[in-house]
């Protein structure tokens, strides 16, 4: 997984200096927002299956190995190969194996977080192999020779007038900036890639191991044509995805569509239980399941960041981060932004690659109010916080200052003195846009006032009027 | 070697889930179960009769529902909608309930032009391009959402319902079920001729990529119609 997180606070720095920027983000997250409200309100018993979610995760998760297993040898039943990839680089050399072996020179690929964390399309491209995407929005942003920038709404950086703009240089169209014939535009081209290639690629949004079905939940239909057309399927899933039962899928279908795009439902879930049987007349010939690890079994040591595997990928906390809707997707350097990204991306790479983003979080906790799965996603951004500082990898100053105010609240005698001390330098406090400033706090806003006297000065005088 | 692959994995998980956090327990207890469906039915709604609950619902994502009660109603309806959509060139698939019908020879009767064909097994996908609609049956029917559940089989390929710009669903009203989560339950005890997919429709396909402007019709179809029949036909 390619991690330039280093660099976010000089790139946050920059995108809060872009008002329209900011203003495009806003908008966009808010629509999203408002319309998982709206459905979100009409469900009664909204939190008890946001409690129920997060259990039957928690129990997946608790017994991991025995449904892995489970699954395996249900889909491996159902005639699925099954391949375990303990890295990236294992994943992308199978599919790739694959894919000389049936010698495919066109892929397809369904939406799928897992197979931008593993960098497969870059991978293929390599090879020699073209590699379409072809959700909508991925489909964009890869014409653009972009990421995505959003976990359900790839291209949401972009206005209609970019994307008509950018098919008309790259796909030779008329230049139009209607969404309706842009999509008709896209729809075309990406029928014929769908009918001439060999091998589909999708990712999977739950796994069943009572089953061995593989789930994929859609709108656009492209996740069902690259599961259908092609000879071969491949599902790439994180070894998380894994559930017990279909009946427990009933839960999340209740909540990823609603939270992710504000629906009820999504226009199509696919349940895949096998390939093509002799009998059948369609379906691919073959179907291979690549269980992703790349670091996520190491996640399971700390008992406490454990809950990041949880996330079933709706992006909602993204949507209402107000860290999210001023920097946007891309400045977190991570296929994994917003704030469950914050706190994903340092356990799959290093807190000291990506130090800043415990911090890219006011805590205000939105994020983990509307999590569909009870992931206490700002608890965890404190909880890697801690770890940092216990790793060193804090500001040394930060660290004195803690320490000095950490020794004055501890002393009354000394509180006292310091807010006496504090009331009569107050005239010299650095106020905004002085010459004198204190760092970071007023360069941006004048020093807070104190009041005039204590609350402990003023109680005598408060119990005499209320006497 | 994949298989020391796989042994790494299964032994790290296992030995990383041994580290516990003493406050909160996620042992491998028995967990608690969705209770959406009964609350789902209590919240009201569905408490006005199945068939208006999955009418409505279904028009909210854009698909169409016509109700009919006798097969000459069923066939008359389907002509209308044939002749008012401009529907020339129609698949069907060999599905009982739709064989019985004989849709093709009582729609030629009452549509001018029209083309039906069964799906065949030699040339699919050729076919199918060139359809206006791909005709299925259906497994069950949800009513919260105005689910569609088809499962493909050699007589109802996944493609019939998937490449033609439009969709038409002929079901029963006593396939109709409460909830996408009771359609879960039925499927999952009635595995004895599981098929090789299972798919949840619900409307037309859609996208709201650009600029979160509502677009039907993407990759699948852009219409989506149910004709569903009461009483015996």
């Amino acid at each position: 997984m390619h991690v330039t997180s280093k660099k976010f606070r000089a790139k946050a720095k920059e995108k809060t200096q872009d008002l329209e920027g900011r203003q495009k983000f806003y908008a966009a997250t808010h629509h999203s927002v408002k319309a998982r409200d709206l459905v979100v309100q009409g469900v009664l018993n909204w939190e008890s299956l946001r409690e129920s979610a997060h259990q039957i995760k928690a129990h997946s998760i608790a017994n991991l190995a025995d449904l892995l297993e489970e699954f395996e040898k249900n889909a491996t039943t159902n005639g699925m190969k099954v391949y375990w990839a303990g890295t990236e680089e294992q994943a992308c050399n199978y599919i790739l194996d694959l894919a000389r072996l049936n010698q495919a020179s066109l892929i397809v690929k369904s939406k799928s977080m897992v197979t931008e964390e593993i960098e497969l399309s870059h991978v293929l491209e390599k090879e020699g192999i073209e590699s379409v995407e072809t959700d909508l929005g991925e489909f964009i942003v890869q014409l653009a020779g972009e990421g995505p920038s959003h976990i359900t709404t790839p291209a949401i950086h972009k206005t209609r007038e970019d994307i008509g703009k950018l098919f008309a240089e790259r796909l030779g169209v008329p230049f139009s900036s209607d969404p309706a014939h842009l999509t008709g535009v896209a729809r075309d081209f990406l029928r014929e890639k769908f009918l001439k290639a060999q091998i589909g690629i999708s990712g999977g949004n739950f796994a069943i191991a009572e089953t061995g079905d593989i789930i994929i939940v859609t709108n656009e239909g492209n996740g069902r044509f690259t599961t259908t057309v092609p000879r071969i399927h491949v599902a790439v899933l994180g070894i998380e995805k894994v559930i017990p039962r279909l009946e427990d899928l009933s839960t999340f279908l209740s909540i990823l569509p609603r939270s992710g795009t504000g629906q009820k439902i999504t226009s199509y879930v696919s349940l895949i239980r096998s390939p093509r049987r002799p009998e059948d007349i369609d379906g691919p010939e073959q179907i291979h399941v690549v269980l992703l690890d790349n670091g996520r079994s190491e996640i399971l040591a700390d008992p406490v960041m454990r809950e990041v595997l949880y996330c079933i990928r709706c992006g909602a906390c993204l949507n209402v981060c107000p860290v999210y809707q001023t920097v946007g997707g891309y400045t977190y350097g991570s296929v994994y932004p917003g704030p469950i990204g914050s706190a994903f991306t340092p356990l799959m790479s290093s807190l000291e690659m990506t130090k800043d983003l415990p911090y890219a979080s006011s805590l205000c906790g939105r994020c983990s109010e509307i999590c569909p799965v009870k992931i206490d996603i700002h608890h965890l951004l404190i909880w890697l916080r801690r770890k940092s500082v216990d790793e060193r990898l804090s500001n040394p100053i930060e660290k004195l200052m803690i320490q000095i105010w950490f020794t004055m609240m501890k002393s009354p005698v000394l509180y006292r003195f310091m807010s006496k001390v504090g009331r009569v330098l107050q005239p010299i406090f650095p106020k905004r846009n002085s010459s004198l400033k204190v760092p970071l706090w007023s360069k941006s806003r004048d020093f807070p006032k104190l009041s005039p006297k204590t609350f402990k000065e003023l109680w005598p005088e408060i119990e005499k009027e209320t006497a | 070697m994949p298989d020391d692959t796989r042994d790494i994995i299964l032994t790290r998980i296992r030995t990383n889930l041994l580290v516990r956090r003493d406050e909160r327990d996620v042992s491998g207890e028995a967990f608690a179960v969705s209770n959406f469906q009964r609350s789902a039915e209590e919240s009201g709604g569905l408490g006005k009769g199945l068939v208006q609950r999955f009418e409505e619902e279904l028009a909210l994502v854009g698909g169409s529902i016509r109700r009919v009660f006798s097969k000459e109603e069923l066939l008359a309806s389907f002509s209308d909608l044939c002749r008012s959509e401009a529907y020339h060139n129609l698949v069907l698939s060999r599905e009982p309930s739709i064989e019985e019908l004989r849709l093709d020879e009582e729609l030629k009767k009452r549509v001018p032009g029209i083309t039906l064909s069964k799906v065949s097994g030699t040339n699919l996908i050729a076919q199918l391009q060139v359809a206006d609609v791909g005709v299925t049956g259906c497994q069950y029917l949800a009513a919260e959402t105005g689910t569609v559940v088809v499962r493909s089989s050699p007589e109802a390929p996944r493609a019939l319902s998937l490449l033609p710009r439009a969709h038409i669903v002929i079901a029963k009203e006593e396939q109709l079920l409460s909830t996408v989560a009771a359609c879960l339950a039925k499927l999952s005890v009635d595995q004895a001729h599981p098929s090789s997919a299972i798919t949840f429709i619900t409307g037309p396909s859609r996208t709201a990529d650009i600029e979160k402007v509502l677009v039907k019709g993407v990759h699948g179809p852009k219409s989506l119609h149910v004709l569903i029949s009461s009483g015996s036909i």
